[in-house]
């Protein structure tokens, strides 16, 4: 079985970095300080979580059985960070996703565009950010421990396999949405309901063992809870596991682009 | 015997193209339906395309004309492949770059530089090429500081001018365009259509317009599509003839009462015949008086300039170069210097600096519409009856003075392109050649039909006395 979107990577590369650059500028257009903010916004959050939840909240990271009582005062605030980084990657595909090719209508109705082109905009910037913000917090949980492991390399691994996630479901919702308007007012209900099923604000330990089932099947749930292993308590994933995980990954990436370039020659019709 | 073959290569061609539209009940019907469990009323089928079949050879420019709805833009969205047809086949050999309606392909937020970008890289360009290109791309364009704003701030006629500008330097095989260049200036379309006859010569072109002119003086073949299907598949010529006429019967009503204006006018200028004589001598219209003192007096505006500013597109010019082109009136009127009539005997100076000795030279010049289609033209080796040849001296001033009545000209825009050239009319040098060096406007007049009027020697309507 041939790859075909690695193919159609390879192939509009150059679009693909033109739109993506788009995409992340935008976000910052007419600031001052520009896309320094990719870098001062999580440090702010950062401090903020660290403030109200371990200072105001007291909270500490953990079940009540199973928590460390003299664990420091960012602990709380970075394991929120971690569950966020990861979430935020997912809520940012999710919403921008459905309504993408009904915003460009005009290179798909005008021209030969690949389509695909713009899910991978979406994927890669939400990449670009996690990537910015999960830098900020290894630096801090480097400087508070002390020490940082090689074994961190495997982020990369856990976070390639994500980006095919996010990247399959953004294809997946952006091909749905031209046939189904609907999904795109049903996407914020599905965001905030998937930030409360996932292990942002809880560990997955927390999660009552009749229930844990779910937060395995959930995708976001185990990247959260990879990511947290990686960098906290420095208990990487073996290599067969993530091989395992970045082959479904790609799977699944690859059935959503044939879903989508499937459909693609309806789209001109219904737009 | 290779290039004899590629001749006659088929560029495109199209077997029973078909495109149905279904329009299905509403959304919100859909569900009550579904709730209700009732059967579904009958699903409308639209045809916008029916069997539609045609070929074009490598190095034709098809027209393609026919009213609003007829199936035009559909069928050139089929070629282009933005979208499918239901059923039939097509069959596409080459580039395709197209220029459907306005603003082909723009993504609104970006500036028009990364539109350039996108849009090439679309066409099939490379990177390396279009680094390379995108200066000449702007250069064409001329929109100035824009090129940096993002297109939503632009006008009609700047989205037109990049979106041609990309098209024309992708260097397709298939040119397609879309009634699009209506909206550029006068400038803008003589440029495009000047790029268009080039591109004719060595690509396919597909080109669509309401404008029968454009089209026939773009096209060598045309369709005339109606309700979706070919009515007409021949030369431009008679494809244009039989959708002018076809319209021309809507619009009979129209007609009658232009006719009824005429007809006073015949009438009230019966009584002046004695003047008769002198105007058979001068070549004028015998209704001239009373036309020019009516609406439909034909003004024709001289736009001027300086001849630096102009974006003409010129070549040559280094062994003569012209320095003026200008059109003054002969008729002694205490008018706008800036207008000449229709109809009036006008002078056209053109002034060149020979840069080097010229034996035999030649002046010529062409007025041309806003389509380029060439109205007329004339130049100073017709004229020679002798076998004298003019020939001028390096550094010498040369004056070429063309003295005619000027021709009643519908409304539109005009240029007048003068030429410096050495030879005979057989075998001649180009020194220069200045594409617009003069703009012309015409803003009303009384032809009847034609791209120009001729001056009416009489109009008469008798009652032929039986015996």
């Amino acid at each position: 079985m041939r790859i075909k979107f690695l193919a159609s990577f390879r192939k509009n590369l150059m679009l693909i970095e033109i739109f993506t650059r788009r995409e992340i500028e935008e976000r910052y257009k007419g600031t001052n300080l520009g896309s320094l903010w990719t870098l001062i916004n999580p440090i702010i959050m950062l401090s903020v979580y660290t403030l109200v939840f371990s200072k105001i909240f007291k909270a500490k990271w953990g079940t009540l059985s199973s928590y460390d009582p003299d664990q420091g005062a960012l602990v709380f605030a970075i394991n929120l960070f971690a569950g966020l980084i990861v979430f935020n990657m997912f809520a940012e595909c999710t919403a921008k996703s459905p309504s993408i090719v009904q915003q460009n209508a005009n290179f798909v109705k005008k021209v030969i565009f690949p389509i695909e082109v713009l899910g991978i905009k979406i994927a890669s910037s939400a990449l670009f950010h996690g990537i910015i913000s999960a830098m900020v917090l290894i630096v801090i949980t480097a400087i508070n421990e002390g020490r940082i492991s090689p074994n961190i390399i495997m982020i990369s691994l856990l976070w390639g396999g994500y980006y095919m996630i996010l990247l399959g479901m953004s294809w997946f919702l952006s091909t749905i949405g031209v046939f189904v308007k609907d999904i795109s007012q049903i996407t914020g209900s599905f965001i905030n309901i998937m930030m409360f099923m996932s292990p942002v604000f809880y560990p997955t330990d927390a999660v009552p063992t009749g229930l844990r089932w779910l937060t395995h099947l959930n995708p976001i749930g185990y990247v959260i809870e990879k990511t947290r292993k990686i960098i906290f308590e420095n208990k990487p994933p073996t290599i067969t596991e993530m091989l395992i995980y970045v082959i479904t990954s790609c799977i699944w990436c690859e059935l959503c682009f044939r879903l989508l370039k499937a459909k693609e020659r309806k789209f001109g019709d219904i737009i | 015997m290779k290039k004899n073959c590629r001749e006659h290569d088929i560029a495109i061609r199209a077997s029973n193209l078909s495109k149905h539209y279904t329009i299905r009940e509403r959304k919100r019907e859909r569900l009550k339906r579904l709730v209700l469990n009732k059967k579904a009323e009958k699903i409308l089928r639209v045809s916008a395309l029916n069997k539609v079949s045609f070929e074009i050879s490598n190095g034709d420019a098809l027209g393609i004309i026919g009213k609003n709805g007829s199936g035009k833009s559909t069928l050139l969205q089929i070629i282009c492949g933005t979208i499918s047809a239901t059923s039939g086949e097509l069959e596409v050999n080459g580039r395709i770059a197209a220029l459907l309606e306005l603003g082909s392909g723009f993504n609104p937020e970006f500036t028009g530089r990364e539109n350039i970008e996108i849009n090439a890289i679309l066409l099939g360009m490379k990177k390396k090429e279009v680094k390379f290109k995108i200066k000449d791309i702007i250069e064409f364009a001329d929109i100035g500081i824009y090129i940096d704003q993002p297109v939503r701030t632009y006008s009609s006629g700047m989205i037109v001018r990049l979106a041609f500008a990309i098209i024309a330097h992708s260097d397709p095989d298939i040119m397609i365009i879309d009634e699009a260049l209506a909206v550029g200036d006068s400038y803008f379309t003589q440029k495009c259509m000047r790029f268009i006859q080039r591109f004719k010569k060595k690509g396919t072109l597909v080109f669509v317009s309401h404008d029968p002119n454009a089209v026939l003086s773009v096209c060598n073949k045309a369709i005339l599509l109606e309700n979706g299907e070919i009515k007409y598949n021949g030369t431009a010529k008679d494809a244009l003839e039989i959708y002018a006429n076809q319209e021309r019967i809507k619009q009979s009503e129209n007609v009658e009462e232009v006719k009824d204006v005429r007809m006073k006018q015949v009438d009230e200028e019966g009584k002046r015949q004695t003047k008769k004589e002198e105007y058979v001598r001068k070549w004028k219209d015998y209704r001239t008086e009373i036309i020019n003192t009516s609406k439909y007096k034909n003004e024709i505006e001289l736009i001027t300039h300086d001849n630096r500013e102009i974006e003409s597109e010129d070549y040559g010019g280094e062994e003569a170069c012209i320095i003026s082109t200008r059109l003054e009136n002969l008729e002694k009127r205490q008018d706008d210097i800036n207008i000449v009539l229709g109809g009036e005997l006008v002078k056209l100076n053109i002034e060149f600096i020979a840069r080097k000795r010229i034996e035999s030279l030649i002046v010529g010049f062409i007025l041309k519409d806003d389509k380029g289609l060439t109205i007329l033209g004339d130049n100073s080796f017709n004229s020679l009856i002798s076998d004298e040849e003019y020939s001028a001296s390096q550094g010498e001033l040369i004056r070429a003075e063309f003295i005619f009545t000027m021709p009643l000209l519908r409304a539109g825009h005009y240029s007048i392109t003068s030429s410096i050239a050495e030879g005979n009319m057989n075998n001649h040098n180009i020194l220069h050649w200045q594409n617009d060096s003069m703009m012309l406007e015409s803003q009303c007049t009384s032809i009847a039909a034609g791209m120009a009027g001729l001056p009416m020697q009489s109009i008469s309507i008798t009652r032929p006395r039986r015996k």
